[in-house]
């Protein structure tokens, strides 16, 4: 028998047809005598339906061609061209440029270091993001708020760990090491400004 | 700014994909033109529901017609255009997304100030706003994977392919952007 939390937690699925036949018909009863199951479902099953039925086309307020055939090369059209366009040409340039870059980069590409530096702002960054998830974890925020907060955070969590990465792989050369240090103290403290946002809401 | 016609309803049938495909990869910029004619509506509306902003869905619409000129050489007419086009519409808006995010964070390094993470939404309780708005509003995430699943019928797993993240991720942002929607669409 399943719970009501257990079938609320699938009804997506249910929906979407990911079930398994026993999964499936274990939810479908369970809905089929649980009056917010069945509310739910119903809602979920309308807002896809919506979904569906919006119009395939959407055609742009202007013309758009004029500004596509001059960013062609055509000479007779009119529009700003965003840039030039080359028709299949090979990009053996930028191809070659990278080989050098790599070769050049390859002393740095050393795998993980930590430094007391580092390990201060890695326990800093691990806080705020402690911080971040238990403002989502208590519930108490607007569904957007909460939306925007995780984006926030999911965002930042990419770029720290980029940014992590390249430390552990320039620890050896001093310069970068300082700007990068620095770099990662910015996103924490952006991080941190992310979270007191979604605070005050 | 009235929407353009594509065509008047009085003019003799436009020839279809079939004819114009191999016109346009030879290099007939008015066979391609005409395929823009054909399917312009189409690519703006993903482009626009990807985006949510006017301004910039048609820049990008732009810059999927640019795209496919260049690829439609490589094009070998295994899946229809549309299907061709609406992907690499998607790997258009994709792409220009992360070059965003890298340009914000790159400005963050410099010490600008903090850049919006998600579009502004409306937040006030009980809101009731149209289908189409409520998807703008959507953080960009859940956004992208609700309009390619509910709206464009990709399979979750074409999502997360083209989103370039796993398939759990883009079942959870499904879930989350139907929650949303229902929440501020009650």
């Amino acid at each position: 028998m399943m719970t009501h939390q257990e079938a609320h937690a699938l009804l997506n699925d249910l929906l979407d047809d990911r079930l398994t036949p026993d999964a499936r018909a274990a939810v479908a009863a369970h809905a089929a005598g649980c009056s917010v199951c069945a509310a739910e479902l119903d809602g979920l099953r309308r807002l896809r339906e919506a979904a569906a039925d919006l119009p395939a086309e959407l055609r742009p307020a202007h013309d758009l061609w004029p500004g596509i055939a001059a960013r062609l090369g055509d000479p007779d059209a009119a529009g700003a061209p965003r840039s030039a366009v080359r028709h299949r040409r090979p990009r053996l340039t930028l191809l070659a440029a990278a080989v050098v870059a790599l070769a050049l980069l390859a002393p740095w590409l050393r795998p993980d270091r930590t430094t007391p530096e580092t390990a201060a702002l890695d326990a800093g960054y691990a806080q705020v993001r402690r911080d971040g998830e238990r403002l989502l974890a208590e519930g108490g925020l607007p569904p957007l708020a909460a939306a925007e907060l995780r984006d926030g955070m999911s965002a930042i969590d990419g770029a720290v760990r980029e940014t992590r990465q390249a430390l552990d792989r320039t620890a050896g050369a001093p310069d970068q090491f300082r700007r990068l240090t620095a770099c990662y103290r910015r996103k924490i403290d952006l991080l941190r400004q992310v979270v007191d946002r979604a605070a005050r809401t | 700014m009235q929407p353009q016609p594509l065509a008047s309803p009085a003019a003799p049938p436009a020839p279809d994909d079939a004819l114009l495909v191999p016109r346009a990869r030879a290099g007939d910029r008015g066979a391609f033109e005409a395929l823009y004619r054909r399917h312009a509506g189409r690519v703006h509306a993903l482009c626009l529901r990807l985006c949510g902003d006017p301004q910039e869905a048609a820049g990008l619409t732009q810059d999927a017609f640019v795209r496919a000129w260049e690829r439609l050489p490589g094009f070998r007419g295994e899946s229809l255009l549309l299907t061709w086009l609406h992907r690499l519409t998607v790997n258009v808006v994709l792409d220009h997304r992360r070059a965003v995010r890298r340009r914000a964070l790159t400005e963050l390094d410099a010490g600008m100030d903090l850049p919006a993470l998600a579009p502004a939404a409306p937040d006030r309780p009980g809101a009731r706003l149209d289908l189409e708005s409520a998807v703008g509003a959507l953080p960009a995430g859940a956004r992208t994977v609700f309009v390619l699943h509910d709206v464009e019928g990709y399979r979750l797993r074409e999502v997360a392919d083209l989103c370039g993240i796993a398939e759990g991720t883009a079942k959870s942002q499904l879930h989350r952007a139907r929650r949303l929607l229902r929440e501020v669409l009650a």
